[in-house]
């Protein structure tokens, strides 16, 4: 494993941290246009609430995959997939209700369900390339 | 409660936890590279180390500026960095976050106090120890040396000297008063411009920075003497810096640098001159950098320690990775950097030439 000192930190010789880059941005991106399709917000606020919706829920993904590891033998991928998305939807539509404090929750909790369907299919198809 | 009054001291003691707090992120981000086997795995820890450690600087920088104490950010830095020993044995993801969260607020918050005369020289002194802290870290972990328990004994000493500490409220560093009321938004957009050209300054900095871990990788004694080469520069640098002038002070060890770097890249005693020459500019980029923020010392700290060096670092994923490693690359930038500082002069900023 080849890594290196960032200032702060430490890198990675590899191309994956970009393609991680890439995808939470491609991620967010999606959420934020079915934020504006649901008339929730115009692009930059649904862009900046989207970007803090999804770092929270990337970092929850990141402890509950620790947790979920000895379950992987007992439980199907499918039940996996749905367990992240089921924690997703709960995070994100709380912290949407934070962040939209003038839109109603039912509302809120329709976006966060439909553009957290539309982002997992997107990283499904992803694991399927 | 009887607090600790010595500037220097205050300073040294920051320093050291800075030191300690990389120190603790190194430890983990080298566990986590050397026991996990998913490349994964691996990888998803550290982008959300340095997301977090280096991206959440901003927001941070700007929830400071309202709340106004550094003091409660410097306790839930390393109530966060004990919280993360503590927890590691059961869940290293969770450490990982917790110190990628304590490096965002400890970098700002450390690094604002020390800033608070804004002498290039205090913050040379606050950010001379991260590296050192960080590869020692990381060579405990690549050694398996179990120093979780003296980490931990370690931290609970700085969060109590942290607790001694003076609960003042930041003092904006004051920009020169000297400026016509007519001029104002002329002002304010050359002070932005000049800014981004430090911002970009820094980031092809850190980009340099980056390249040569990566010539050298898998070479700890190369690696240990460019650490001990950055953290002799940021030192040194600062405190000539404030000498003789910020501006001039970065031109001069950018420009000698920059051969040094590209010419004797195999040389161990030149290039460590080089290196530490590269790094002592960041005492006083940063100090120009609070500058020209007109004293917004928080937001110049979390610019020039993180979202800068995230900057830099995302150029290092980007194609451009390809030509990197030649030494026209390092001549271009090195360039680049000196044409950049140049535009950076200001009639009212001459006070830091």
């Amino acid at each position: 494993m080849n890594t290196f000192l960032l200032d702060a930190g430490i890198g990675l010789a590899s191309n994956i941290l970009w393609i991680l880059l890439l995808i939470l941005f491609a991620v967010i991106l999606i959420e934020a246009v079915v934020m504006v399709l649901f008339k929730i917000g115009n692009f930059w606020k649904a862009f900046s609430h989207s970007s803090i919706v999804n770092i929270v829920s990337t970092i929850v993904g990141y402890i509950l995959i620790n947790q979920l590891d000895p379950l992987s033998g007992k439980i199907s991928s499918l039940e996996q997939w749905l367990i992240f998305y089921w924690v997703t939807v709960v995070m994100e539509g709380l912290l949407m209700m934070l962040l939209f404090t003038h839109t109603s929750k039912s509302k809120l909790w329709l976006v966060t369900v439909v553009m957290n369907l539309v982002s997992y299919v997107f990283l499904y198809l992803l694991t399927l390339l | 409660m009887k607090v600790i009054k010595s500037n220097t001291l205050v300073i040294l003691l920051l320093g050291a936890g800075h030191g300690l707090n990389d120190m603790i992120a190194g430890y983990f981000l080298g566990n986590l590279v050397q026991t996990r086997t998913g490349l994964l795995q691996i990888s998803l820890g550290l982008f959300l180390y340095n997301l977090l450690a280096f991206g959440g600087q901003y927001p941070v920088a700007v929830l400071m500026e309202k709340i106004k104490t550094p003091k409660k950010f410097l306790l839930l830095a390393y109530g966060l960095n004990i919280g993360g020993l503590v927890f590691f044995r059961f869940d290293a993801q969770l450490s990982i976050v917790f110190a990628g969260v304590a490096s965002a607020m400890y970098h700002v918050a450390g690094g604002t106090v020390c800033a608070e005369k804004n002498k290039a020289v205090n913050i040379g002194l606050f950010a001379a120890p991260g590296v050192a802290g960080l590869i020692l870290g990381g060579y405990f972990a690549y050694e398996k040396i179990a120093v979780s328990s003296w980490l931990f004994i370690a931290a609970v000493l700085i969060l109590g000297f942290i607790v001694l500490l003076p609960a003042r409220e930041n003092k904006l560093y004051e920009a020169p008063k000297n400026e016509p009321e007519s001029n104002k938004k002329f002002q304010l957009d050359q002070h932005d411009l000049i800014m981004i050209l430090l911002l970009t300054i820094i980031s092809l900095r850190s980009v340099i920075w980056d390249i040569f871990q990566l010539i050298h990788q898998n070479n700890y004694s190369w690696l240990i003497s460019i650490a001990a080469a950055a953290f002799a520069g940021k030192i040194t640098g600062g405190w000539i810096a404030d000498r003789i002038g910020w501006r001039l002070y970065t031109f001069i060890a950018l420009g000698f640098a920059t051969p040094l770097i590209a010419f004797f890249r195999n040389e161990i005693i030149l290039f460590c001159i080089g290196i530490g020459l590269l790094q002592s500019s960041i005492p006083s980029t940063t100090a120009l950098l609070i500058q020209s923020l007109k004293g917004k010392t928080e937001r110049a700290i979390g610019l020039s320690f993180g979202t800068a060096i995230m900057a830099g670092a995302v150029l290092f994923y980007t194609p451009i990775r390809a030509v990197i490693l030649s030494s026209i690359f390092v001549w271009i930038t090195g360039v680049i950097m000196l044409l950049l500082l140049f535009f950076t002069y200001h009639k009212n900023l001459r006070s830091i030439l």
